[in-house]
């Protein structure tokens, strides 16, 4: 098993990307990002410190449109594609007030 | 057809007939659209009729990637989380080539959400190279390359993020085109890589694909990336050849091209120069890192954009009794394996660094 990347890291990780995964796909995963950050090493070892960092390569700014009503999407034919909706809302399950 | 001695039903039909006798071996669609585009070429015939104006691609069979969206008719990205789906909204492409008098003739197959350089990796199977069918067609838009070269459509769109147009063009002997980043509005292609992706065309000839940018491309307000001047018209400066263009010619590419590739991309330069343009040479030693760059920032953009397929607003649920666990249930039944695989690599590369806080836990 690997140095740079663990099973528990890779559960660590499905949980923050709410992905079920099996423990057959824990050890495949763990292999592949291995292997992926090894191939990474080799951008670790650029001399980067006096390079300022560049979060965006366009030199882009907010762009705010004139404050008037549009037409917006018809709110009958997006909840007719949702999964479930109730009463003019997508319904979910319950997020508060489980223990598990 | 403008001229009326051409009918757009005509044209549609021949398409239809070429997918009815080929489509079954090649794959190249998710949907083919017979209905509606036979009524679309009846309504371009009749604009003729009337003496209107039918649009600069009136009648042009069009095959679009299925990562496109398309008001009530099924948009996949080649997945089963979205399939059924049906889009309340038309991508600004889709809305800009009906005005155009253009005529969709299908959605076409891709590696499941543009993650691929095959067409092998979608949920709906592979599609195959017309030219050669024991061979793939490239991907990840191997569906339009592959609609093109077969003949199923005059013309296609596809999208590219690193290399989903230009290399499924070339395995299937097309012309194709990632344009500028900026140049044709996002808005309605559903994203792999926001800093990456963009629309661009799949022809058989260059002119061609002049001709889809300039109906494409242009500023869209719903597309805060896209570039807002006006672009000059691609089709008119066509035939201003490339005199006193310098063209550079990057010397330090990375190694493991095929000799034949850069053989006939040495021909080009001699084409070009030959043409009057000046060839200088470049060097760019950031592409040594270009792939390793590309593989942290798409699945970084990735595994964030990706996240809104949680079951809650369209597409596949799978219940549970609490919403975290009905996401990550949804989730996992939802995306196959290579997109789970680049969800998970965008996830550790963007949580490098993140301590979960003691109030909120692991959940």
């Amino acid at each position: 098993m690997s140095d740079r990347i663990t099973a528990a890291d890779v559960v660590k990780v499905a949980k923050l990307a709410r992905l079920d995964v099996t423990p057959e796909e824990i050890e495949r995963i763990t292999g592949q990002l291995d292997g992926m950050l090894e191939h990474f090493a080799d951008m670790d070892a650029l001399q980067l410190e006096h390079v300022a960092p560049m979060t965006q390569p366009y030199p882009l700014q907010n762009v705010f449109r004139d404050d008037v009503v549009e037409v917006g999407l018809d709110h009958d034919e997006v909840l007719a594609a949702a999964p479930q909706a109730e009463d003019g809302r997508f319904r979910v399950p319950p997020i508060i007030g489980l223990d598990s | 057809m403008r001229s009326g001695s051409l009918k757009a039903v005509d044209v549609v039909e021949a398409h239809l007939a070429r997918i009815a006798a080929r489509e079954g071996e090649i794959h190249a669609f998710n949907l083919v659209l017979a209905d509606e585009a036979r009524a679309r070429a009846a309504a371009v015939d009749a604009a003729v009729a009337a003496g209107n104006d039918p649009g600069p691609l009136a009648g042009v069979p069009i095959a679009l990637k299925d990562n496109m969206c398309t008001r009530g008719i099924p948009t996949t990205c080649s997945s089963k989380i979205l399939a059924g789906w049906k889009p309340p909204y038309d991508a600004t492409v889709v809305s800009k080539l009906a005005a155009a008098g253009a005529v969709t003739i299908g959605k076409t197959n891709l590696d499941e959400f543009a993650m691929g350089s095959s067409t092998e990796n979608s949920a709906f199977g592979p599609t195959r190279n017309p030219h050669d069918l024991s061979r793939v067609p490239g991907g990840s838009s191997g569906g339009s390359a592959a609609a093109v070269a077969a003949g199923f459509a005059s013309v296609g769109l596809g999208s590219d993020t690193g290399g989903s147009i230009r290399q499924p063009a070339a395995l299937c002997g097309v012309v194709g085109v990632k344009p500028t980043y900026g140049y044709v509005s996002r808005y309605g292609l559903i994203a792999f890589a926001s800093s990456l992706d963009q629309i661009g065309p799949f022809t058989t000839t260059v002119y061609d694909s002049a001709l889809l940018l300039d109906v494409i491309g242009g500023h869209d307000p719903m597309d805060s990336t896209s570039i807002p001047v006006p672009h000059p018209s691609l089709v008119q400066v066509l035939d201003r050849g490339v005199e006193g263009v310098r063209v550079g010619r990057i010397t330090d590419l990375p190694a493991g091209a095929d000799p034949d590739v850069l053989e006939r991309l040495e021909a080009a330069f001699d084409a070009l120069r030959e043409a009057g343009a000046t060839i200088v040479d470049v060097q760019v030693p950031a592409f040594a890192y270009a792939l390793t760059a590309y593989y942290l920032i798409a699945p970084a953009e990735a595994s964030s954009n990706l996240a809104r397929f949680d079951g809650v607003r369209y597409g596949l649920r799978v219940d549970s009794n609490d919403t975290n666990a009905m996401y990550s249930a949804t989730r996992a039944a939802g995306f196959g394996d290579e997109v789970k695989r680049r969800i998970m690599l965008g996830t550790y590369a963007l949580s490098a660094g993140y301590y979960t806080t003691p109030t909120t836990g692991e959940r």
